[in-house]
């Protein structure tokens, strides 16, 4: 029976071929967007899900809750590590990470050098109890449990000792050297991770080595109101004891060590299944809940336009199988066998879709290779995979083709046999069916369209504006972290001698760049006080000739201490007019007062989505981080650039430089944004893509039903544009009908992005009218064609038949 | 075998009610080879398919031996619909995706009747029309005759105790025609039941039974 079913199916198949290829074309694509996402989802739910008793594992967060103003960290203040097991009732084991970012690592004997890596974190015992491993050489009990151990995982092993036994490598001396130098034995050897995890670190020191050499105060470990992110507490409850009970054991323990008056802080716990779409361990393994969610809907949204697509299309043909299902019923097919019938050709459909489909995936994966996690791959062959593609498909074959195979069940055979169509009065379920569907099919594709040109539009608006300083041509580099400001003046001396190169400055950070540093001010106005929070940067005196900033009064930095520069929103905030006012007030401004000597215009120092803060620039040459180098015009860049590095190393040796390019890491900003704007592109595509194959059918088929009607309106002396006409206005209104119904969820989201940039372009209703003037030349296009050939046909062809 | 008791078939019009039939009475016993004719409009094909239970919207009472066809299940009506009945139509109604071997072969997967089975049933229908090198072929390939032989094999493929045949040579010149009422007839002598639909007189003449219908009512019902 099967076996027949396929045959006939096949056969069909076979013969119409247009509809079979846009039925493969339309669901491979919703196949392959489903299938995608699917694994990414897969993927990223599969972190850390192999630890024991995963279930009990938490990591503690930490609130700050200043009345208007609440921060969450994914980190826990030091002194809480050290009294969690004393203080807290219902843990079983807590361990202590502090990580260490841009570590050195190398060997002293042998005078290697690994160079600076990520994996590096002081671990103590309990850590390896609640996360526990296979211990290739040495043993939990002692590995971490004095100052100066190290126990390093198999790839480090690997790595820094090849081919030696484990067991030689215990006792061997490793020297990590962030800020200081940190010489370490090596106590164990553990396995690696083979499940993908978030905790990649390779490199554990004992945490009793920072009370060693008394760095708690450097590490931000010694006291309660100093919250580091690097600093992370994960606890294991004991068994029988609920969320709520620890949680209320964790706000007893903040009660206690907290005053009031410092505003509220609170611990929290992050159950071990959030930590991958949490931030905090190593930024580059996340991934966030909203990007999972945003492309669980547009996968959605895609998948359902496919189906919308296939329902579409059947039901419209179907009266093209009205007299075999008459046959069938006469010779005795009842209803379920009829449904099964229908249900098998779908299903051969949807397997060939979803082999199609496969390709396709295959194909969107590698062109967005960049936006997905690295390591990321498909394992086709997986069983999760393969459990997936078969009950998706035949999840599939259920939602596309049941609607259909019922209404063609439904067909009463002896109306059937005669060629009656069913329900051809004034108003048809069928009809109002299709027309319906392909309405919510361009509604979806405009709101997507529309969004695109929305998104567009503000990105070259933001690309456009001024930022207030000169972004080309500026190049700048991260020193060696906490090297001295001697090195630093030497580099920057010597690249002021090189001839392509305008002006150098030293500053804590570059002119533009996402991290911030706030204080709060007060200022002197007339006889009171105002006390705000401004942006602070730490900036030399070549600062404002590098990046060619305005001043708007007063002077430039001097080389003396206590010397400021503010800008024009920060008088703004302080209530001052005049430039000249400010100039030689002393304002207070962290311990000593500062003397205001000169008043900058406003630059955007942070994207385009956020408004200008009050800012003030004084200059604490210990801490200058970066170099910011103006690069004259019209050199050859390639060699300038080796010039800088040749400057860099003689100065710093042992390390890398990376000179990155001021205007690049301004459109990082907006990298995000980007995402979202390619995403949808894509997505838009697809979706008209598909809706355009819809079309591209639908019309087909209603234009071949009305070929009678066509031909004797010829003949009766309709015009060429006469016919276009009627067969176009239909579709017209359809168009008007879905932009009616994609204008207001549009204005909506195009609201929301627009909202989230300080700097915006008002909402741009042109943008609207554009995309769905788009949309209806595609559509006419499609039905023009149709139409051009149905009106140039003899009639006498046609009529013939009758 | 089949007994109609006052079957009326009508069609609500907005402002009358159209009769297609109109107080049928009909008592057929197995083994009879019976005519329906009549000018076109007269309820020929309506009233086979009514008998054919391909209609069930009617008025009156269907008796099918001693059951009556409204007081049975879904089911069992669709059981008795596919042992007991085949149907020949005008236009052949082969299915054009299928082969010949394929579309006589559709009822029987309908039956659920074994493979085995099934091959020789359609093997000795295939023999018995002189088709056994034509079953690989498609209906497009098969002249309107060969093609009703088609349905013929098809329609009794399942065995079926009543044949019913809607204008069986109406598509066909009088040669096929000829042939095609002498299967019937030899199909009669086998002691199948044949109820068919015709409007040629000459049709009626290899049958036992004509009923004349007009206007949805029965005119006459002689013996031949």
């Amino acid at each position: 029976m099967l076996k027949n079913y396929f045959k006939i199916a096949w056969r069909n198949l076979l013969r119409n071929k247009v509809r079979t290829t846009i039925h493969i074309l339309g669901l491979s694509l919703g196949i392959a967007i489903c299938f995608l996402i699917f694994n990414i989802v897969w993927h990223a739910y599969s972190f850390d899900n192999f630890h024991p008793d995963k279930d009990r594992i938490y990591r503690i967060t930490t609130m700050n809750d200043y009345g208007d103003m609440q921060y969450q960290y994914p980190a826990a203040p030091g002194p809480l590590g050290e009294v969690i097991g004393d203080e807290l009732v219902g843990v079983e084991l807590a361990g202590r990470l502090y990580t260490l970012p841009e570590t050195h690592a190398s060997i002293p004997s042998s005078d290697r050098n690994f160079g600076r890596k990520n994996y590096i974190a002081f671990a103590d015992q309990g850590f390896f109890q609640v996360f526990p491993r296979k211990w290739l050489a040495g043993s939990p009990e002692d590995a971490l449990s004095e100052p100066n151990q190290v126990v390093i995982s198999e790839r480090s092993a690997q790595v820094y000792f090849p081919n030696e036994d484990y067991a030689q490598i215990l006792g061997k001396e490793m020297r990590y050297v962030d800020s200081d130098t940190i010489y370490a034995t090596i106590s164990g050897i553990v396995e690696d991770y083979e499940e993908n995890s978030d905790i990649v670190f390779q490199d554990f020191i004992s945490f009793p080595t920072i009370k060693r050499y008394e760095k708690e105060d450097w590490y931000g470990l010694h006291s309660w109101n100093n919250i580091n992110s690097s600093s992370q507490l994960f606890l294991k409850t004991a068994d029988g004891y609920t969320e709520s009970e620890i949680q209320k054991g964790l706000t007893a323990i903040s009660e206690k060590h907290y005053e009031e008056e410092e505003g509220e802080t609170t611990f929290g716990l992050e159950p071990l299944s959030e930590l991958h779409f949490s931030s905090g361990l190593l930024d580059e393994t996340g991934t966030s809940k909203a990007l999972i969610k945003g492309l669980l809907i547009v996968g959605g949204i895609i998948l359902i336009l496919a189906c919308l697509n296939f329902i579409n299309l059947e039901t419209a043909q179907a009266i093209n199988r009205a007299k075999e299902v008459g046959i069938r019923k006469a010779l005795g097919g009842d209803r379920s066998q009829l449904v099964l019938q229908f249900l098998s050709e779908t299903y051969l459909i949807v397997i060939f879709s979803v082999l199609v489909g496969l390709v396709f995936g295959d194909l969107i994966l590698k062109s967005f290779q960049s936006y997905l996690p690295s390591g990321f791959s498909i394992p086709y062959l997986a069983g999760f995979n393969l459990a997936f593609l078969f009950i998706f498909s035949l999840l599939l074959t259920l939602i596309s083709g049941f609607y259909p195979a019922t209404v063609l069940a439904n067909y009463r055979p002896q109306r059937a046999l005669k060629g009656e169509k069913e329900g051809v009065g004034r108003f048809s379920f069928g009809v109002f069916l299709r027309k319906n569907l392909t309405i919510l099919q361009f509604t979806a594709s405009l709101i997507f369209l529309v969004m695109v040109l929305v998104i567009n539009s503000q990105m070259k608006y933001i690309n456009s504006q001024p930022v207030g300083f000169e972004k080309d041509a500026v190049v700048y580099a991260y020193l060696p972290f906490m090297a001295g400001y001697e090195k630093a003046s030497f580099l920057r001396d010597r690249v002021r001698q090189l001839n392509y190169v305008e002006g150098a400055s030293l500053g804590g950070d570059a002119i533009s760049s996402a991290g911030i540093w706030t204080s709060d001010v007060r200022v002197p106005n007339d006889t009171s006080e105002v006390e705000f929070f401004t942006q602070v940067k730490n900036v030399d005196s070549a600062f404002v000739s590098v990046n060619g900033v305005q001043l708007l009064a007063g002077r430039n930095l001097s080389n003396q201490d206590n010397e400021v520069l503010v800008n024009e929103q920060f008088l703004k905030e302080a209530g001052i007019s005049n430039p000249q006012q400010i100039i030689g007030t002393s304002i207070d401004f962290r311990t000593d007062p500062q003397l205001v000597v000169g008043v900058m215009r406003d630059f955007n120092s942070r994207s385009l989505k956020e408004e200008i803060m009050p800012m003030i620039f004084f200059q604490q040459p210990d801490y200058f981080n970066v170099i910011s180098i103006k690069l004259s015009d019209g050199i050859n860049l390639a060699s300038a650039m080796t010039g800088l590095r040749d400057a860099f190393s003689t100065i710093y040796p042992f390390e890398e430089v990376d000179y990155l390019f001021l205007d690049e890491q301004i459109q990082k900003f907006y990298e995000e944004d980007m995402r979202i704007q390619t995403i949808l592109s894509f997505a838009s595509i697809l979706a008209i893509l598909i809706s355009g194959m819809g079309l591209f059918g639908l019309s087909s088929f209603t234009i071949s039903q009305r070929m009678k009607e066509i031909s004797l309106r010829k003949i009766l002396g309709a015009s060429l544009g006469q016919i276009l006409g009627l067969i176009s206005k239909e579709y017209v209104i359809l168009t008007g009908v879905s932009f009616g119904l994609a204008a207001y969820p549009t204005y909506w989201m195009a609201q929301q992005v627009l909202e989230s940039y300080a700097y915006r372009i008002s909402m741009p209703y042109f943008q609207f009218v554009l995309g769905g003037l788009m949309l209806l030349s595609l559509c006419l296009i499609i039905v023009g064609t149709h139409a051009w050939v149905a009106a140039r046909t003899n009639p006498a062809e046609i009529l013939k038949d009758e | 075998m089949i007994q109609l008791k006052e079957i009326d078939k009508y069609i609500e019009s907005r402002f009358q009610r159209i009769f297609l039939l109109k107080g049928i009475h009909l008592e057929i016993k197995e083994g009879e080879f019976l005519t329906l004719m009549g000018p076109s409009g007269a309820g020929k094909s309506t009233l086979l398919n009514i008998l054919g239970l391909l209609d069930e919207d009617y008025a009156g009472d269907y008796f099918f031996g001693e059951k009556n066809i409204r007081s049975m299940k879904e089911r069992e009506r669709s059981n008795l619909h596919k042992s007991e009945f085949g149907y020949i139509f005008q236009a052949y109604h082969l299915i054009d995706e299928l082969t010949v071997y394929e579309n006589i072969e559709t009822p029987l997967l309908y039956r659920k009747v074994p493979s085995s089975e099934r091959k020789s049933i359609i093997a000795e229908l295939l023999d018995r029309f002189n088709m056994v090198a034509k079953k690989d072929l498609f209906p497009a390939q098969l002249s309107g005759g060969q093609q009703q032989l088609v349905g013929i094999a098809r329609a009794i493929a399942g065995r079926p105790r009543v044949l019913l045949a809607d204008e069986p040579t109406g598509n066909l010149h009088s040669a096929q025609a000829k042939e095609i009422m002498e299967v019937f007839q030899e199909l009669h002598r086998e002691g199948t039941t044949i109820i068919q639909a015709s409007h040629a007189r000459e049709n009626a003449e290899y049958g036992t039974r004509l009923i004349n219908l007009l206007d949805g009512k029965i005119e006459s019902d002689e013996k031949i």
